[in-house]
């Protein structure tokens, strides 16, 4: 059913003087004053009343509504009421995964994997997931400028164009900066449009980049084109500060090869072991079977002394030249758990030859990269676990190779820059800026209206994907097209069309509408291209390559770096950049939904923070949320103090990404930038000689989870493999024997709904909860509403530490959601039955009848419940309205709700029951979620609800959940197990 | 006080208390029964004059010719005009109500219908569902073929859809769609509450079995 | 009732000074006639405006939703029902006196059961406020009776806050009645004083044509005793079904089994100290020493001492439970409710309502006004913090350490909990206005040569 077409457009005063509009902006949605975000006029009160007494009787009359039906319904139209998905691809830089697009009458709604594509195979990260609602920022772009001033797409096209032709008469020096991209055809037209000119270059810029990993790479093996890694094939994983389950672009693939080797179903199974050596506390460390905290500086001779280990002890062959390197290398001072760390690694290395990996973090030093190959080569996994073939999509994209480029700027030589989205202003900071002025004109190609958008002259804006065209070869042999799902909300348009139109004018050509399209049908034309666009993927066999062979060479540079080392002073204050799950790099910072997803490690909201240990803290004399002024070179910043169990002594870490100035009305100001830092750090995610220095001042960190102890309460259980193996029902010893029922048990005839999560799956990334937020309508609060506990996640993961091992924490993620218990606590108390129990075991939530006594939360042990304190939906711009699932009532003030086990999916899929997914299984990329009927006893999740490990959470308080847990079961290497005090939890609550 | 002015107050309360009562009475009913205030009867003026009887009822064109959807979709959905143009091309093309619909079409302007039956946002009325089961349109929207103007003829109100998922109300049934239910039942959902002794084939038995059924009482059936 | 207090209490003279009965008449009702005195209006004013000031931040709240106040998701109630059960406790009282102190024939009660019964009324009232008030939307709460409307569903009979809605609205409706009652005579006395025409007709409207003739005497004096019998059970059920939305959950700190006495004994305990409060501003105010004698409150402080020695027997028997019953969550709720965050609210209630109370031992400080009024507003804090001690810290910190969280209460909480106090007070001061403070009809029955009600037909 077509409503009457809306139009999107806000007050072009947000495009004509932009400046204040921005300042304007940061007043309106800054989370720090989010108590006052939600006045209520009166005219919206009244309306508020109104709409609560159309509630209390089903019968008034409303409105007059119009229905207008099609005209001439177009063949497979958007029908109402039904849904309609379509095959396309999520970008992240270099990464792509393949995604299905939910279509409701017309607009996109809901982000979900493609099966059929080899990256994602059907699941989701949290950024793929969350990208939707970015299509409906109401910050984006709607129309071209010039000189801040509004115009036609035709005006800008003209203008530019001629600016680009009298550039190629006059042969003037241009300059294309771009942000990395996997289309091949997008690559195509920039060589064509470079073509044209005498003197024309591309540069590409990511501040998360593959830099050294490529120069690593070739220095290793003579090619900087980097592998694909198996992690499904390894046995024994080691990790050098790589963070490959958590804030890469590709972890969503890692998360699923990894956890292939990680399910426990009968005692015969045998379990992956992962090493991580890391300087910060990463999503992969939490994961770890045995993790060690270092220094940044320490890992480089850490990892050589596990190669002297493998060489001396387990007599592994290496080179002369590497033989002459291990000759300087020194012993690796530490305690003993460090010590047995290496024996313990260099051992089970050894005995994995070809079966094992060493990933290095593609931010880390050459240097340790190359050692990182090196050992992979020794140990004989080219080839196995190191794909030899199969090369994932990379491009020159650092900070040096940009260095050229600041220099011409600098120069004031270069007549023409255009910059392609990224957002250099912001990542390159004041330097990038000034140089930025200095050139003669400046074109800009973004969808939001940011930091360098403000220094551009000629700004148009561009499409979201969703919106545009596109191809994407994220690996060799894997190829797929987006599809636009939905026209322009905007006047927007891609890079592909605008290019393709330049190219042609400066030809003397004349462009039309499909050009863009004709060149990626063009890019394809040896698939079949229907089927191309139904698949979403095509796939074609890997063009192989020469083997790889390690080049000796390489070790040179190693060699200097570890002499430099030992010149370099000691004991000072190190810094570790991360990438952040919340921004990435900073082009999410304006997106609510994840800002507000509690970091997966710390569950911090709405910042970045300086972590550090308990032990550093004190050396500085800081309390958590005090603020600490950090130094490096001529630059600063004042981050607020938060205490992170597990970080190596004397290290601080905090995540790029925040702190954006012109995102939009929520991201702007939100947390800090330390950009600046990392520029004055030459752009290396390791600082040393930072001086830190405490200053006066306390901030608010909105944490979603302030205690971290079990408390040794009965909420989740854990064991070794061994300890498994000898006793498969180990989480049942805390039971209580029988417990006895006074109420008569249900009966369920028809379905019984239950879901099983594993937590030995579960990675914690939290791409569930965002698939949640996305399906369900969540709403999202604000910074000030997370400081007082009123966040509204239906899905959260708990996550726990145990001091058992004094040198590193073992962590536990454990997915929170309503339980559905069949003796439901918060049944009971309701006086109204607004939330009652189905004969198909659901708690039922029902919004229209709830009038908010909050018994309910109040009674429920896990706490479950979210509560409307006030009307989140009310600042709602038209756009965003667009996001909503118009399956799922967007709830009002004073109402509670809660998980409803995608009851939306179930009544919609009744006649086919067995295929019945919950938002949250569909996206985890663990498959840690099963959901089904359990009174289908060949049903999956009724088969794994019945194994030996499987555990409800309270089960002594006999609520009796329809979600069974299957505990933990780690894998430590049996010598440094030695090192946990086993079944001790202190009693206090660790206030870390 | 003396007792004359004494007994007149007391009168004053005798007559005064039950007119209170009454009204408390009233007020209640007004507030309990708001049956009365639904918006049964309401039959706006349909920017063309459309009648189901011809259509419906003398030509007897099944529903699903024009609401289709009302199969698949959890909403019936509107005709486009196309499909009124599939007769109306050739039919009664004089007739002034015809004109509007060719200019709807020439014009490639949509007709805008006003919605009659119009139910609460908070509840999810799934059509499909109720069709394949084997309920006929009667059940809510009457003899709708007899009906010139289309009005609402139901309160479509939370008991009226109650009353029939207890098994109060007596369901007209679809005859042709009946076997369809068989399967539903069958099918162990409680959608449609098991049947105790399902007569296959035997449509008239099953009929007379059926003459009211109970379904799901599930709040989360209707109200997510 | 122990029977030590009562024959304490039987000996001694009532009324003081040789009154004759129109002396009686003419000093209680003596106030009602003339202009309300400076000091009066002062109290008023200052009541009022907070009772306005309170009923501002209520609307406001509807306005902008709960979000104003400081509930959060472990917390879903906090203040809002901390000063409903707290009020609910102080409406224990005046029933108390005037039904069961009847029962047991305590004659000194006479004097003390009509201010008692009408600060009972206002105390229930400003309970109701809360319940109403705290789902934010109060033009749903006729979802919480059973009306027979046409969404054809019914109300949740297992839901302790359903009980609630019925205990609460019987309590006060047969409070009010059973203070109607009582009135009814003084009334008539003053309908038959008063000068005033309009006052007359009022007077007269509701005195519901009492002659005092002895046949109505007849009627009257069973259906009081009738009413007394009625509304001693509510004085227990009430507050054991309050304590039931505790009670019957499952959080740690709230499912115990001592409740429904503790709850009454508690609110006894809070109930008394509140009249004890007004009587002793009340006797001031307008010069009653000779019928509110100290005789009368010592009476009622004892009564104050034994509740306070019960409840600290309470407060240890829980402690005792959850140690010895090896429940882990048990345990630990009532360490931190010593030791957590909120650990001084719980100092602050053992100190209010166990410790002070114990000055009443000394005679001389039982009979010391000022000694009671200390104590009388101790004990009123200290009950409102047990309640805050119940009821936030136990939300706190329950099974799940992760969805753990803090409560502070906002402006707004602080706010309505002063107009609650305005609203009561402010009632009270139009009470001793319009309506005899002490009731004329039994103080002159309780004189010397006179049969007290009750005796002259014993049911």
């Amino acid at each position: 059913m077509e409503t009457t077409e809306k139009t999107y457009w806000k007050s072009f005063e947000e495009l004509s003087k932009k400046a204040s509009y921005l300042k304007s902006l940061q007043n309106e949605f800054s989370p720090k004053s989010a108590e006052g975000a939600f006045p209520l006029t009166r005219k919206k009160f009244l309306s508020l009343l109104g709409a609560s007494l159309a509630l209390a009787t089903t019968s008034c009359r409303r409105p007059v509504q119009k229905i207008l039906p099609y005209v001439k319904q177009p063949e497979n139209a958007a029908l109402p009421g039904m849904a309609k998905y379509y095959a396309s691809v999520f970008s992240l830089g270099n990464f792509t995964q393949g995604i299905l697009v939910k279509t409701r009458e017309g607009r996109p709604i809901k982000i979900e994997g493609n099966p059929d594509h080899p990256l994602s195979s059907g699941k989701t990260s949290t950024f793929a997931q969350a990208s939707i609602l970015d299509l409906y920022d109401p910050d984006r772009m709607k129309a071209p400028l010039i000189f801040d001033k509004q115009v036609s797409w035709k005006e800008w096209l003209r203008v530019t164009s001629t600016i680009l032709k009298n550039a190629k008469l006059g042969n003037q020096k241009i300059r294309i900066l771009a942000e990395s991209n996997a289309s091949p055809t997008l690559e195509k037209v920039f060589k064509e449009f470079l073509g044209q000119f005498g003197n024309a270059v591309k540069y590409e810029f990511e501040p998360v980049n593959q830099e050294k990993a490529r120069s690593a790479f070739y220095k290793s093996f003579g090619t900087s084109e980097l592998p694909k890694l198996h992690l499904d094939k390894a046995q024994v994983v080691l990790s050098l500060n790589s963070d490959f389950l958590g804030n890469q672009a590709d972890s969503v693939t890692h998360i699923q090869k990894w956890v292939k080797n990680r399910k426990v179903r009968s005692t015969k199974d045998n379990l992956s072991r992962l090493f991580v050596v890391e300087s910060s506390f990463s999503l992969t460390g939490t994961n770890a079977d045995n993790r060690l905290a270092l220094k940044p500086s320490e890992l480089l001779s850490f990892s050589l002394n596990l190669l002297k280990r493998l060489v001396t002890k387990h007599g592994l062959t290496v080179s002369s030249q590497t033989q002459n390197l291990l000759q300087e290398v020194e012993e690796f001072k530490g305690n003993e758990y460090i010590e047995a760390f290496l024996n313990a690694a260099a051992e089970d290395l050894a005995s994995h030859q070809g079966t094992s990996l060493v990933v290095v973090g593609a931010q880390e030093s050459e240097e340790l990269q190359i050692v990182g190959h090196l050992l992979n080569s020794v140990l004989n996994n080219m080839g196995k676990t190191v794909d030899d073939k199969v090369t994932t999509a990379s491009s020159k994209n650092g900070y040096t190779s940009l260095e050229l480029l600041l220099k011409e700027l600098e120069a004031g030589q270069v007549d023409v820059l255009i910059t392609v989205g990224g957002n250099p202003v912001y990542h390159l900071g004041k330097k990038f800026e000034a140089a930025l002025s200095k050139a003669r004109t400046t074109l800009r190609l973004s969808q939001k209206c940011d930091e360098t958008c403000l220094t551009s002259q000629y700004v148009a804006p561009l499409s979201h994907y969703l919106e545009a065209w596109g191809d994407s070869a994220p690996e060799t042999g894997v190829y797929s097209v987006h599809q636009p799902m939905i026209r322009p909300l905007y006047k927007t348009k891609s890079e592909g069309e605008i290019f393709t139109h330049w190219t042609k004018y400066v030809q003397g050509k004349k462009s039309e509408e499909q050009d863009w399209l004709a060149e990626i049908k063009n890019t394809s034309k040896k698939f079949d291209w229907k089927k191309l666009l139904h698949d979403g993927v095509a796939l074609s066999a890997p063009s192989p390559r020469s083997s790889l062979s390690f080049r000796n060479e390489a070790l040179n540079a190693v060699q200097e770096a570890y002499k430099k080392l030992k010149t370099l002073s000691q004991g000072t204050f190190e810094l570790q950049f991360e990438t952040s799950p919340h921004t990435y790099d900073g082009r999410w910072a304006n997106h609510a939904w994840l800002l507000e997803l509690p970091h997966p490690v710390t569950k911090i909201t709405w910042d970045n923070v300086a972590s550090m240990s308990p032990e550093t803290a004190k050396e500085l004399h800081v309390k958590q949320e005090d603020q600490i002024l950090i130094e490096i070179g001529n630059q600063s910043a004042v981050l607020p103090v938060f205490i992170q169990a597990g970080l190596a002594e004397k290290v601080i870490t905090t995540e790029i990404g925040f702190g954006r100035t012109a995102s939009g009305r929520v991201g702007n100001n939100v947390g800090v930038n330390v950009y600046p830092l990392l520029q004055a750090n030459e752009f290396s995610w390791a600082a040393r000689d930072v001086k830190v220095s405490k200053v006066f001042g306390h901030y608010k960190i909105a944490s979603t989870q302030v205690h971290h102890d079990l408390m040794g309460r009965p909420i989740l259980f854990d064991a070794t493999l061994e300890e498994y193996q000898k006793n498969p029902a180990f989480p049942a010893h805390e039971e209580h024997g029988e417990l006895i029922r006074l109420y008569p048990s249900h009966k369920y005839e028809g379905h019984k709904w239950g879901m099983v999560i594993d937590m030995n799956s579960c990675v914690g990334c939290s791409a569930c909860v965002v698939a949640c937020d996305a399906e369900n309508n969540v709403p999202v609060v604000g910074k000030a509403q997370v400081l007082k506990g009123r966040e509204m996640q239906w899905m959260r993961i708990d996550r726990y530490y145990d001091s058992r091992n004094q040198y590193s924490p073992a962590v536990f993620h454990q997915p929170m959601l309503c339980q559905h218990c069949d003796d439901a606590p918060c049944e009971t108390v309701c006086p109204v039955s607004a939330t009652t129990h189905s004969d198909e075991g659901i708690n039922q939530m029902t919004y229209n009848r709830c009038v908010g006594t909050r018994y309910c939360s109040n009674n429920c042990p896990y706490k479950v419940r979210r509560f409307n304190y006030f009307n989140f939906n009310y600042e709602m711009s038209e756009s965003e309205k667009l996001v909503k699932n118009p399956d799922v009532t967007v709830r009002a003030r004073g109402v509670m709700e809660k998980c409803t086990f995608c009851i939306q999916r179930i009544n919609a899929g009744k006649n086919d029951p067995d295929h019945i997914v919950t938002a949250c299984q569909q996206a985890c990329p663990a498959d840690a979620i099963v959901f089904g009927d359990v009174n289908n006893k060949d049903s999956e999740v009724f088969k794994l609800s019945k194994l030996s490990h499987g555990f409800h959470v309270l089960r002594e308080l006999n609520t009796l959940p329809a979600i069974t847990y299957l505990a933990k079961v780690r894998n430590p290497h049996p010598q440094l197990i030695a090192f946990e005090k086993r079944g001790t939890s202190t009693h206090e609550p660790a206030h870390s | 006080m003396e007792g004359k002015k004494l007994d007149f107050f007391v009168l004053i309360i005798k007559i005064v208390t039950p007119f209170i009562l009454m009204g408390a009475g009233f007020g209640g009913y007004v507030l309990l029964y708001p049956n009365q205030f639904t918006d049964v009867g309401y039959a706006p003026v349909q920017p063309i004059a459309f009648s189901h009887k011809i259509h419906a009822g003398d030509l007897s064109i099944s529903c699903n010719y024009c609401h289709g959807l009302a199969e698949k979709s959890a909403s019936a959905s509107l005709p486009s005009t196309q499909t009124c143009m599939n007769c109306h091309r050739f039919v009664k093309t004089d007739s002034p109500e015809v004109e509007k619909i060719h200019k709807s079409f020439n014009e490639d302007k949509p007709i805008e219908w006003i919605r009659v039956h119009n139910l609460g946002d908070f509840v999810n009325f799934r059509h499909n569902v109720h069709i394949q089961a084997g309920m006929a349109c009667a059940n809510c929207h009457g003899s709708i073929e007899k009906k010139d103007v289309v009005r609402q003829e139901k309160p479509l109100n939370m008991g009226f859809c109650l009353d029939c998922h207890r098994g109060k109300t007596e369901i007209v049934w679809d005859k042709e769609r009946v076997t369809e239910a068989h399967k539903h039942q069958h099918r162990k959902t409680t959608t449609v509450a098991p049947a105790k002794a399902g007569i296959q084939g035997n449509i008239a038995g099953w009929l007379t079995e059926h003459r009211t059924m109970r379904a799901s009482e599930n709040c989360s059936a209707c109200h997510y | 009732m122990n029977p030590h207090i009562a024959e304490v209490i039987e000996t001694p003279q009532l009324v003081l000074g040789r009154k004759s009965r129109s002396d009686i008449t003419e000093l209680i009702a003596k106030p009602l006639d003339e202009f309300p005195t400076r000091r009066w209006w002062i109290a008023f004013l200052i009541t009022s405006s907070l009772m306005v000031y309170g009923f501002t931040c209520i609307g406001w709240t509807f306005y902008n939703g709960i979000g104003l106040w400081g509930n959060n998701n472990p917390v879903g109630w906090g203040f809002d029902i901390v000063n409903f059960v707290f009020w609910i406790g102080i409406g224990h009282a005046g029933t108390l006196i005037s039904a069961i102190l009847f029962l047991f024939r305590q004659k000194w009660r006479c004097s003390i059961n009509r201010a008692a019964e009408a600060m009972t009324i206002f105390a229930v009232m400003c309970a109701g406020i809360f319940p109403l008030i705290h789902v934010g939307r109060p033009w749903f709460a006729w979802f919480l009776f059973p009306l027979p409307t046409q969404l054809h569903v019914w109300v949740n009979f297992r839901s302790p806050l359903l009980w609630d809605v019925f205990a609460v609205s019987t309590y006060f409706l047969i409070s009010a009645l059973f203070w109607f009652m009582g009135l009814i005579p003084d009334l008539a006395t003053l309908r038959d004083r008063t000068k005033n025409p309009i006052k007359k007709t009022i007077y007269a409207l509701l005195s519901l044509g009492w002659r005092g003739s002895s046949h109505q005497w007849k009627h009257y004096e069973s259906a009081y005793m009738i009413f007394a019998g009625l509304s001693t059970p509510l004085v227990l059920s009430v507050h054991s079904i309050v304590s039931f939305d505790f009670a019957t959950s499952i959080i740690p700190g709230w499912h115990t089994t001592i409740f429904p006495p503790y709850f009454v004994v508690g609110a006894i305990f809070g109930g008394f100290a509140m009249v004890l409060l007004l009587l002793v501003a009340t006797r001031k105010l307008f010069k009653l020493e000779h019928l509110i004698t100290l005789t009368h409150l010592d009476a009622m402080n004892k009564i104050i001492l034994f509740c306070s020695l019960v409840i600290g027997y309470a407060y240890a028997t829980e402690l005792f439970t959850a140690w010895y019953s090896g429940n882990q969550f048990e345990q630990y709720a009532f360490l931190n409710r010593i030791t957590g965050p909120y650990g001084w609210t719980y100092g602050v209630m053992v100190l209010c309502n166990v410790l002070a109370p114990q000055l009443f031992w000394v005679r001389k400080l039982r009979h010391n006004t000022f000694a009671m009024l200390v104590v009388a507003v101790l004990v009123t804090i200290g009950m409102w913090f047990e309640r805050f001690v119940i009821i936030a810290t136990s939300l706190t910190r329950d099974f799940l350490p992760s969805s753990w969280g803090m409560y502070y209460p906002t402006w707004v909480d602080l706010s309505i909990l002063a107009g609650s106090f305005g609203l009561f007070l402010t009632l009270y001061l139009l009470f001793v206005r319009v309506l005899p403070v002490i009731s004329i009809s039994e103080i002159k029955g309780i004189m010397k040569k006179s049969a007290p009600i009750g005796e002259s037909d014993d049911v």
